[in-house]
């Protein structure tokens, strides 16, 4: 039996992995580009900054532990989730857009435990609300609630210590 | 003789341009100056009184005018030659020592500066300082050199005169005149003598110090009647503010020590309420931690959770077809991934139970510290509940210490009301005691200050002294001298007093008379200026009948008959160091006296010899 530290399961590329499948089932049949879904993956389990329910993480400030490239966290979720053939890619003129699978919908659907449920309630949230505002606008608040860099940048970890 | 002496060299009469000069010198023993009347013997005698300070003004004969200053050329023995100048008109002096550029010098004496004549030559002669008592009270006067020359200068009233020869016979100046004569004879001065009050003055001094008091005596007792009517219980009074007194101030003191205490404690109890306020806001602050701590846990254990289940439907199927794509086991391509999402599932399993146990240990300590901050709140509450009690104690103490002091303020102006009634008591009877005494005073008087003039013994050595210098002279009779100390301060010879002779006998009493003074003290080391000028003492050799003094008296002519003359010019030729002598008379000089003698002689006749001093 392998034994993982909490920092390797937190952020790991199947913790985001999930969270993206849930995303874009929720979202079905839109696609997003590698960007909005980091965006996307901050802003679900935060909520309440931008006017929506509770966030699913304790907002407190930043924690110890090194500063994860949230894109890069992004990336290796998805490319697990591609093997697994829950999230397929598509390239159009826009770029590379990831899209949920068949069994990826499947697979949300299956997913019962309490912060799941928790994590699509706030997806549908997400994903109506930034289906309201357009592209543009969409950029524009994340600059202006949240900081457009600090997003790429991962500043939730898992518990550091207890 | 080492004895300091002043010995007069010559006059000299000068005009201002120098071409008319008149000049007399004196021998260092015995000049014998021979002058017929009016020949300038007197002015003579009187300008060498002149010029050791005498201000009398000179006789304005016919012979003066074509002069107008004096000098007199001295030593001053062993060593100084002193030129002294003056204007026939008086005033000043010029001092010329050794020959040196002249210095002005006062006439009148000044014991305190050496600017003066007097001052210089008694410095010299080593009498200055003295004091001499001019009465009975010793009321003192510094001696000065004119006291002195005095007794050395004799002028032709003077020596005829039936005063003593000690004095002038001016009664006011007696009992100065006897005094100095007194320090001459036994070189002491009066310095020595306490001055006491004149009997007038000090019963003058003692009434006005009298009504001094009685005025203050007066002022107290106004003040008594005025403030202090109760001068009698003052003392009983007195006594009682000093118990009030103590007991008060003891009061306060305790007041003082009472209120320190409750301010210890005060203190104490702000420094407790302070220490806990900031324990609850530590407590406050680490509850609010481990309540985010809490909603951390809370947070991980639902996201390890979720991975769990994840992993659990990914790997559900392992050895399967997989659940999503259907593909049996060997055409699964995600094989390696899902052994990876197996060990996060196993491994959050895990962790959920470690997390599971970190919340139990969390919530027994945010118990443990829930129940500190009960209990740090309610001892806070507790403090505060005494601090307000203490601080109303404090307030409510203070109206007594007020009270305290309002009394004390009362009662101290009263202390001292009391004590400056019983302090114008004490001075009242001070006061009293005082002028009592005064008025019963009578005012001492010394024995020893009562002694005046010559003791027996010193006046019977210098009788003594005259008697030789007269049997010397040939003075007819058995020359038995006593001293009168008393009445008439004078000689008595052979049972005769010296007053009650003739004028010529006078003379030659008077004669011997200074020249014994003069041997009595230079043999004796006493003070004397070494020198005597007589004017005329053989005036009972005079022509009876052409004289203006007249006819002779009956011892003048016992004198007259004797060879008196020659006897007692050869005796005062033979003196030789005790002293100078320089005599004026216009007898004639004995045939023989040019051996003992200088002689000069003004003949006053135009065509022989020296016609006169002029």
């Amino acid at each position: 039996m392998t034994t993982a530290a909490p920092e390797q399961l937190f952020n790991s590329p199947l913790e985001t992995g999930v969270r993206s499948v849930l995303l874009l089932s929720v979202a079905q049949p839109r696609a997003f580009d590698l960007t909005h879904l980091t965006w996307l993956d901050h802003l679900v389990v935060h909520t309440a900054d931008i006017g929506g329910p509770a966030s699913l993480h304790p907002d407190i400030p930043q924690r110890d532990g090194e500063l994860v490239v949230r894109r890069r966290n992004v990336e290796d979720g998805l490319r697990l989730m591609r093997r697994l053939h829950l999230v397929a890619t598509n390239y159009m003129t826009s770029g590379i857009l990831f899209c949920v699978t068949e069994e990826g919908a499947q697979f949300a659907q299956l997913v019962r435990s309490d912060y799941g449920r928790r994590l699509k309630e706030r997806a549908t949230w997400l994903i109506d609300y930034v289906g309201r505002v357009d592209s543009t606008e969409f950029v524009q608040l994340i600059s202006d609630k949240i900081g457009r860099w600090s997003i790429e940048f991962q500043a939730e970890g898992g518990r550091a210590h207890g | 003789m080492a004895e300091p002496s002043i010995l007069l060299n010559r006059l000299i009469f000068t005009n201002s341009t120098g071409d008319t000069r008149a000049e007399l010198k004196f021998s260092d023993s015995f000049s014998f100056v021979f002058g017929a009347s009016n020949t300038g013997k007197s002015f003579a005698v009187k300008s060498l009184d002149f010029m050791l300070g005498g201000n009398r003004e000179l006789p304005d004969i016919q012979e003066r005018r074509p002069y107008d200053r004096v000098q007199l050329d001295l030593t001053l023995k062993p060593d100084q030659k002193l030129a002294l100048e003056r204007a026939l008109a008086g005033g000043e002096f010029l001092v010329s020592l050794n020959g040196a550029e002249p210095v002005v010098r006062g006439a009148r004496h000044n014991r305190n500066n050496d600017d003066n004549l007097s001052n210089n030559l008694l410095s010299r002669l080593g009498m200055a300082g003295k004091e001499i008592a001019q009465d009975k009270s010793a009321t003192k006067k510094p001696l000065s050199f004119r006291d002195i020359v005095r007794l050395c200068i004799v002028d032709e009233t003077s020596i005829q005169s039936e005063a003593s020869p000690a004095q002038t016979g001016e009664v006011q100046f007696a009992a100065l005149e006897r005094n100095i004569f007194k320090y001459m004879l036994t070189g002491e001065d009066d310095s020595a003598l306490v001055t006491q009050l004149k009997p007038k003055e000090y019963s003058a001094g003692r009434s006005a110090q009298v009504s001094l008091l009685e005025q203050m005596l007066i002022e107290v007792e106004a003040e008594i009647a005025d403030s202090f009517p109760d001068l009698d219980k003052l003392t009983d009074e007195l006594e009682k503010v000093r118990g009030e007194l103590a007991n008060l101030e003891r009061q306060i003191a305790f007041v003082r020590e009472s209120a320190r205490t409750k301010l210890e404690n005060k203190a104490n109890l702000v420094k407790l309420i302070n220490r806990d306020q900031q324990r609850v806001t530590d407590i406050v602050l680490a509850l609010d931690n481990f309540s985010q701590l809490k909603r951390v846990y809370d947070s991980d254990v639902a996201r390890l959770e979720s991975i769990e289940e994840a992993g659990f439907l990914l790997g559900l199927t392992g050895d399967d077809s997989c659940p999503v794509c259907g593909a049996p086991p060997e055409a699964q391509k995600h094989r390696h991934a899902l052994a990876e999402i197996e060990a996060a599932r196993a491994a959050a399993e895990i962790e959920i139970a470690k997390v599971k146990a970190h919340v139990i240990e969390l919530a027994a300590t945010v118990g443990d510290t829930s129940a500190e901050l009960r209990r740090t709140g309610d001892r806070l509450m507790d403090n505060q509940k005494s601090l307000a009690a203490i601080e109303t104690e404090i307030v409510v103490g203070l109206p007594g210490a007020d009270d305290n002091l309002r009394r004390l303020s009362e009662i101290i102006p009263r202390r001292d009301r009391i004590n400056r009634g019983l302090e114008l008591s004490k001075r009242k009877l001070e006061l009293e005691k005082q002028i009592a005494e005064l008025k019963k005073r009578r005012q001492k008087r010394l024995p020893s200050n009562a002694q005046a003039g010559l003791s027996i013994h010193t006046a019977t050595q210098f009788a003594a002294e005259i008697g030789s210098i007269l049997k010397a002279w040939g003075f007819p009779g058995e020359c038995r001298t006593f001293f009168d100390v008393e009445k008439t301060f004078d000689l008595i010879i052979d049972g005769k007093r010296r007053m009650d002779n003739g004028k010529g006998v006078r003379a030659i009493t008077h004669a011997a008379f200074k020249v014994g003074l003069m041997t009595y003290c230079r043999s004796r080391g006493l003070p004397h200026p070494g020198f005597v000028v007589l004017d005329s003492p053989l005036i009972t050799y005079r022509d009876p009948i052409r004289s203006r003094d007249g006819a002779l008296s009956a011892d003048e002519s016992a004198i007259k008959n004797s060879d008196l003359a020659e006897r007692m010019l050869a005796h005062l030729g033979s003196l030789g160091a005790l002293g100078q002598v320089i005599i004026f008379d216009n007898i004639d000089p004995p045939t023989n006296a040019a051996t003992y003698a200088d002689i000069e002689i003004f003949t006053n006749n135009p065509v022989e010899g020296r016609q006169g001093l002029l």
